[in-house]
């Protein structure tokens, strides 16, 4: 089963994202993004199930928070860039 | 004691700004982090502080930044904007705040609009000194000194037209007056978190309408590989660990703010400055005072008395106010109080009209 990572450049601007996600009833879990999808250490990520994911991507886009990556992971594979 | 030193600080606070710190020092571990509960609290608090910060101040929350106090954020401000040599202009009622770092860096500061209380020649003045050589224009919404209410959305206008960067100094303004970064389109607009927005000392905000430069660098929890500060706001200007016992208590006092209103608390001001002029007897003490161009902050002089010695005997009757230069030399000298300073009296939103006739009386039998 894949997650959906949304990456961000700062905490503030995932939080942003959190809860505009939430606004449309998207579950959206803010966490600290793993090590192996962020290349420069220390990224924040919003967490999505992969049935949102699109839908999430457009809320986004329409709330004109930006982020930077989307990664498709599942354990055990190795993280996935994927562009939505 | 009657507190009416409230440009210092403002107190008493809010029973829930107290409660707000207390439990952030119990439950909160530090903002943008770690993963864990505590950590994720911090973030929270902070968010919902930029956030509301942001509707009372039409920003976004990232372009709302936490500071130490006004001069963290002043000094943020200047130092990205002016180098040695430029020319700045700045109001003749400007806080050292503003001076100290323009003398420090070598700028060349041109002071517009000494006249006390008087908004069409201090308009006129920045229109006048403002040119194509201006690198930026500092100016103060609210004399600390005087309480006068400058003239910063005609101001901002002409910076506009003319494409300079506006500093404001809002550090008696916020949570007193309307105040929108967008509106006056302001490069930075930087105030304290203890005054009018009755937040804890050591905390601050700076609204970034333009990039800044840093003036620390350290951690962030974010991109920790890269030896460079982050890019972005409010990442690159909040190096270390924030204050977010303090940020907590300011969360509510901007809640405080907000319920209370803006209006509200500018109306309560005017009007209890108004009561105070009105019932201080003219042969005991001078009043600097105006009906439209003043907030809450009066100063006075008293006849046959020194400032000091005059608010020495306040104290001594109970009465909480500060003399003296207020940090603020050049306010001195537009109003003509260089010589001797004033004896300054600052009212906020909690301050009852009772306390205010209660001073009065008091100022009135002293001075007999």
């Amino acid at each position: 089963m894949y997650e959906y990572y949304f990456i961000f450049r700062s905490v503030t601007r995932a939080q942003s994202a959190a809860i505009a996600l939430r606004h449309h009833g998207i579950e959206a879990a803010l966490v600290n993004a793993p090590g192996t999808i962020s290349p420069n250490g220390c990224s924040y990520a919003v967490k999505i199930k992969s049935a949102d994911s699109y839908f999430a991507a457009s809320c986004l886009r329409q709330a004109n928070i930006s982020y930077t990556h989307v990664y498709r992971v599942s354990r055990g594979l190795p993280a996935e860039e994927v562009y939505l | 004691m009657i507190y009416l030193d409230n440009a210092a600080t403002t107190m008493p606070k809010p029973p829930a700004v107290l409660q707000a710190v207390q439990d952030a020092m119990t439950y909160m571990g530090s903002l943008g982090r770690s993963g864990h509960k505590a950590a994720e609290l911090a973030s929270e608090t902070a968010f919902n502080c930029r956030k509301l910060a942001g509707e009372l101040f039409d920003a976004q929350p990232e372009q709302v930044v936490f500071t130490f106090n006004a001069t963290h954020g002043l000094n943020i401000a200047i130092k990205t904007l002016v180098s040695r040599g430029d020319k700045v202009v700045v109001s003749g009622f400007e806080h050292n705040a503003v001076l100290r770092p323009l003398h420090r860096i070598g700028a060349n500061v041109v002071i517009a609009g000494r006249k006390l209380f008087d908004q069409r020649n201090t308009v006129s003045d920045f229109s006048v000194a403002i040119d194509s050589d201006t690198k930026a224009v500092i100016c103060t919404h609210v004399s600390n000194v005087f309480g006068y209410i400058l003239p910063i959305e005609e101001i901002a206008e002409i910076c506009r037209q003319r494409s300079v960067p506006l500093v404001i100094d809002a550090a008696q303004s916020a949570g007193i007056l309307p105040l929108s970064l967008q509106a006056l389109g302001a490069a930075f607009i930087a105030m304290p978190g203890h005054k009018g927005l009755f937040g804890p000392q050591g905390t601050g905000l700076l609204l970034c309408g333009s990039a800044p430069r840093p003036l620390l660098e350290g951690g962030t929890g974010s991109l920790s590989k890269s030896l460079e500060m982050p890019e972005f706001l409010p990442d690159l200007l909040e190096a270390g660990t924030q204050n977010i016992h303090g940020i907590a208590g300011l969360l509510e006092g901007l809640r405080y703010v907000k319920n209370t209103t803006v209006s509200a608390i500018k109306q309560h001001e005017k009007a209890l400055i108004k009561f105070l002029e009105s019932s201080l007897e003219k042969k005991v003490v001078h009043t600097y005072y105006s009906p439209d161009e003043q907030s809450g902050v009066i100063s006075m002089l008293p006849t046959g008395d020194n400032c000091e010695a005059f608010a020495q005997k306040l104290s001594d009757g109970g009465f909480a106010v500060r003399s003296g230069f207020h940090c603020a030399p050049v306010a001195h000298e537009s109003a003509g109080t260089y010589e001797t300073g004033t004896v300054r009296v600052s009212v906020s939103a909690v301050t009852k009209a009772q306390e205010i006739e209660e001073f009065a009386d008091y100022v009135n039998k002293v001075k007999k």
